[in-house]
């Protein structure tokens, strides 16, 4: 039973690819603005602007260059970048380990913190712990995670000097300066997810509580830290797994900005660069990764579902 | 199934989220457009330079290529310089100084230029650097894969001797010493080419002060000293990182923690902020880069020459400087700063209002107004929305129309979607490519194709003439004519170009190009 969910998930995966690296194609070539006179710069004349279109196969229809792109793709090989002659899968994997570092952190702060929230608001009702998690939820939710990043710095690198203000080391490199450099872009990322988490997970532990078979195991004598542990949070968890998988996209795009402002080396400011200097071959390759990401995580997402609550079939 | 539908949608909105923010997603100030820096760096006062020690360096954007002949950006050099040296180099008043051409001359038909090579250096690879490697050199530039036009006044180029180079020019062309001191000039080894082929970009060998150990893309570049340079005692320092961050807040974050030495490029409302750092030394130039108004003379209303000459009389160019520059710019009276040697001090266009309604009067239009492309960056925003107001007090509508960067100069320059575009110019090497790129009818940046016949021949006169002096008086003839009685571009503020950093780091000069050479930094204990 499981197995033939299992596989009809996988049977979905493809057709999503497929449509949605058609649909990204088509924007990045539809981007105003031409990445031709971008490469010649200062040196455009018209001559060179026809040969080099020809050259880069831009003068192609869009649809021909997607199935070109697609071809090559499937091989394995997702091409140069127009703009540094640098093999696309090359700078994305090594990209790409730099923001899932950053990316699972900031996850990881948000579910802890957020379940922290949910679950101390609920266990101790209209005490001080529960209207700062009211609070935070909101705040959380409507603070902008560039101007939150700012502050951060301003207190905690400039001020108190206890964290660099910028930079990126790996964690097999060095976990401790790992921990330091993470801290303030994960804090930023994660604080919208964490309020999310505590609202969804709040909100829903309040009708799972209420609900009469907790109250027939109150009635037997259960303890309030039992309930809520074993009974409340297992069925309170589904619509938070939801917004965990849609969290993590999120955080994948939110990584645009904030690696910007931490001049973290990751996918974000290779996305941004790519668009800005109009480096198709590049932006493609990112694109399909996160997309390929984001596939993923629903996927597990579907998996997590299953395993949570045994009722749910497709 | 109801639940069903919910997970559905819920999976796309990131994809979407994604979709939009790529298409939507586009304004930033890094691509194409540089800056430059030029003049007053603080002298000798800073003590004879010390060997050895390590420094960070943040910049605003990673080189688009490392191969000198395949990028374009002009934000590329500060990047580049330290791998290769160039044939020649020159002063910070950007005057031809010798490198690895130790001296040259023209023939007397000015059609041939000798360059005497440097003996005894070599590249990163150990390939000996002579007459044959300069040869490769200028031809591979030359040749079809190359973006760089700079030479293409260079028909051949002849052997002499093993340190002798002959350039035979198609006619004379007195931008040449200059182009060799940018792209055009950068010596590749021609062994690592033959070597790498296209993968050349990623093994970039030259014979400069620095060799690249490593690279991150758009992250982070690490220099170590090349150990047989020619230059005795050169470079200071033994190893150089260059962090790339484009934003501004970063790179000054950065450096008052301590996380690097260096920060290029700070904005003038920055200045008056790190003035106070007292652990913080601030160097500044006013360099060749200008902000100014194209306007296209075939399409109208710029077809009247009436109406050009009323904008340029039109704007208050003090006004604009103090405004957006806190007056730490200066107004732009003319395509080249007053303390360059092909600029004019005496020259200055008058911000008369009573003339420039008369001109309007005698174009004979009414209700006049143009479409604007501006880039919806701080800067360029405020300079834009200044213009469009002092515009309105002599009658003038201007329709702004943000685009970001690369759109805007695609709209402007291939497209022609709009009669005006208000944007820098970043300065070139020698001054007869500036005068030729924004007044000569055959440049790709005219794109309304209108010159006078008086200033194209003074434009070629100056090609062909290689004394200093001479040259400088008929720049100064063409300014006037293109400018005061042509308008046919509207230069409007020079932006001083400053650069941070900590009291440790010395040596730097900041040049009139604006853009940094890294290799004169030393480092104090």
């Amino acid at each position: 039973m499981f197995l033939k969910f299992l596989v009809r998930r996988l049977l979905y995966v493809i057709p999503m690819i497929f449509i949605t690296t058609l649909i990204v194609f088509s924007f990045i070539l539809l981007i105003p603005g031409d990445p031709v006179l971008a490469l010649l710069g200062e040196n455009a004349t018209p001559e060179k602007v026809d040969q080099l279109r020809q050259q880069l196969g831009l003068d192609q229809p869009i649809i021909m260059q997607y199935f070109e792109w697609l071809k090559n793709a499937l091989q394995g090989d997702l091409g140069r970048s127009i703009f540094t002659g640098q093999f696309v899968h090359e700078a994305v994997i090594s990209r790409f380990a730099v923001t899932f570092q950053l990316v699972v952190t900031a996850m990881i702060i948000s579910v802890l913190g957020g379940m922290f929230f949910a679950i101390m608001s609920i266990y101790y009702p209209n005490s001080w712990i529960d209207y700062v998690s009211r609070f935070f939820g909101t705040i959380g939710m409507s603070m902008p995670n560039f101007w939150l990043a700012m502050l951060l710095v301003l207190f905690f690198s400039l001020k108190l000097e206890w964290v660099p203000a910028t930079g990126f080391t790996s964690i097999n490199e060095n976990p401790v300066n790992f921990i330091k450099g993470i801290l303030l872009p994960a804090l930023s990322l994660g604080a919208v997810g964490t309020a999310q988490i505590t609202r969804h997970l709040r909100s829903s532990l309040i009708e799972v509580m209420s609900a009469d078979y907790l109250r027939t195991a109150y009635s037997k004598g259960v303890e309030r830290w039992r309930a809520i542990f074993k009974h409340g949070l297992q069925n309170a968890m589904l619509p938070v797994v939801t917004t965990i998988g849609i969290l993590f996209g999120n955080l994948l795009g939110a990584t645009v900005v904030i690696e910007t402002i931490f001049a973290i080396p990751g996918m974000g400011q290779l996305a941004v660069n790519s668009i800005l200097q109009r480096d198709f071959t590049m932006l493609q390759g990112v694109v399909l990764v996160m997309i390929i990401m984001v596939i993923i995580i629903n996927f597990i997402t579907d998996l997590v579902y299953a395993i949570l609550d045994p009722r749910i079939e497709y | 199934m109801k639940r069903m539908n919910f997970i559905f949608i819920a999976k796309l909105v990131p994809l979407l989220i994604l979709a939009v923010m790529i298409v939507g997603c586009s304004s930033d100030s890094s691509s194409g457009k540089n800056p430059s820096n030029s003049g007053q760096a603080s002298k000798s006062e800073e003590g004879t330079p010390k060997k050895g020690g390590e420094v960070t360096i943040a910049y605003q954007s990673d080189s688009t290529n490392y191969d000198p002949i395949l990028g374009s950006s002009g934000s590329d050099h500060p990047l580049l310089w330290p791998i290769y040296d160039t044939l020649i180099s020159f002063t910070k008043e950007l005057e031809p100084k010798p490198g690895l051409a130790e001296s040259w001359e023209f023939t007397d038909d000015k059609k041939t230029l000798i360059l005497h090579l440097r003996e005894g250096v070599t590249f990163h690879d150990g390939t000996a650097f002579d007459a044959e490697a300069a040869k490769f050199n200028i031809e591979r530039i030359n040749s079809d894969k190359s973006v760089v036009s700079d030479l293409k006044n260079i028909e051949s180029v002849e052997v002499t001797d093993n340190k002798t180079v002959k350039l035979n020019l198609k006619q004379p062309d007195s931008s040449l010493l200059l182009a060799l001191s940018d792209r055009g000039g950068m010596m590749v080894s021609p062994t690592a080419v033959k070597e790498y082929g296209d993968d050349f970009p990623q093994h970039p060998i030259g014979a400069g002060p620095f060799k690249r150990v490593k690279h991150i893309p758009n992250g982070e570049i690490v220099f170590e000293a090349y150990e047989d340079y020619w230059q005795e005692g050169k470079p200071y320092v033994d190893k150089m990182t260059v962090k790339v961050m484009p934003d501004e807040n970063t790179r000054i974050n950065a450096l008052k923690s301590g996380e690097i030495d260096y920060a290029d490029n700070i904005a003038p409302g920055n200045v008056q902020n790190l003035e106070t750092d007292s652990n913080i030394v601030l160097k500044d130039v006013l360099p060749l880069r200008f902000k100014m108004m194209f306007l296209n003379q075939s399409m109208p209303p710029f077809d009247n020459k009436n109406v050009r000459l009323a904008i340029q009389y039109g704007i208050n160019r003090e006004g604009i400087n103090k405004g957006i520059n806190f007056g730490q710019g200066e107004p732009a009276n003319n395509i080249f700063p007053k303390e360059y040697w092909a600029g004019d001090p005496d020259m200055k266009i008058d911000y008369d209002l009573e003339k420039a309604k008369q001109l309007l009067k005698d174009s004979g239009l009414k209700n006049i107004s143009f479409t604007m492309i501006n880039f919806p960056i701080a800067d360029y925003a405020k300079g834009a929305e200044a213009v469009k107001s002092q515009l309105k007090e002599i009658g003038i509508n201007v329709d702004l129309q943000p685009m970001e960067v690369t759109k805007g100069t695609t709209s402007y320059f291939a497209e022609k979607t709009a009669p005006a575009f208000f944007t820098s110019w970043t300065g070139r090497p020698d001054p007869q490519m500036t005068t030729r790129l924004l007044f000569s009818a055959d440049s790709y940046l005219n794109p309304g194709k209108y010159s006078t016949p008086e200033i194209e021949s003074l434009i070629s006169e100056a090609a062909s003439s290689y004394d200093q002096k001479e040259r400088a008086k008929l720049y100064k003839e063409i300014s006037k004519k293109a400018l005061l009685e042509e308008a046919i571009a509207i230069p409007v503020v020079y932006d001083r170009m400053t650069s941070a950093m900590n009291k440790k780091v010395k040596g730097f000069e900041p040049n009139m190009m604006g853009k940094p050479v890294f290799s004169s930094i030393w480092m104090e204990e």
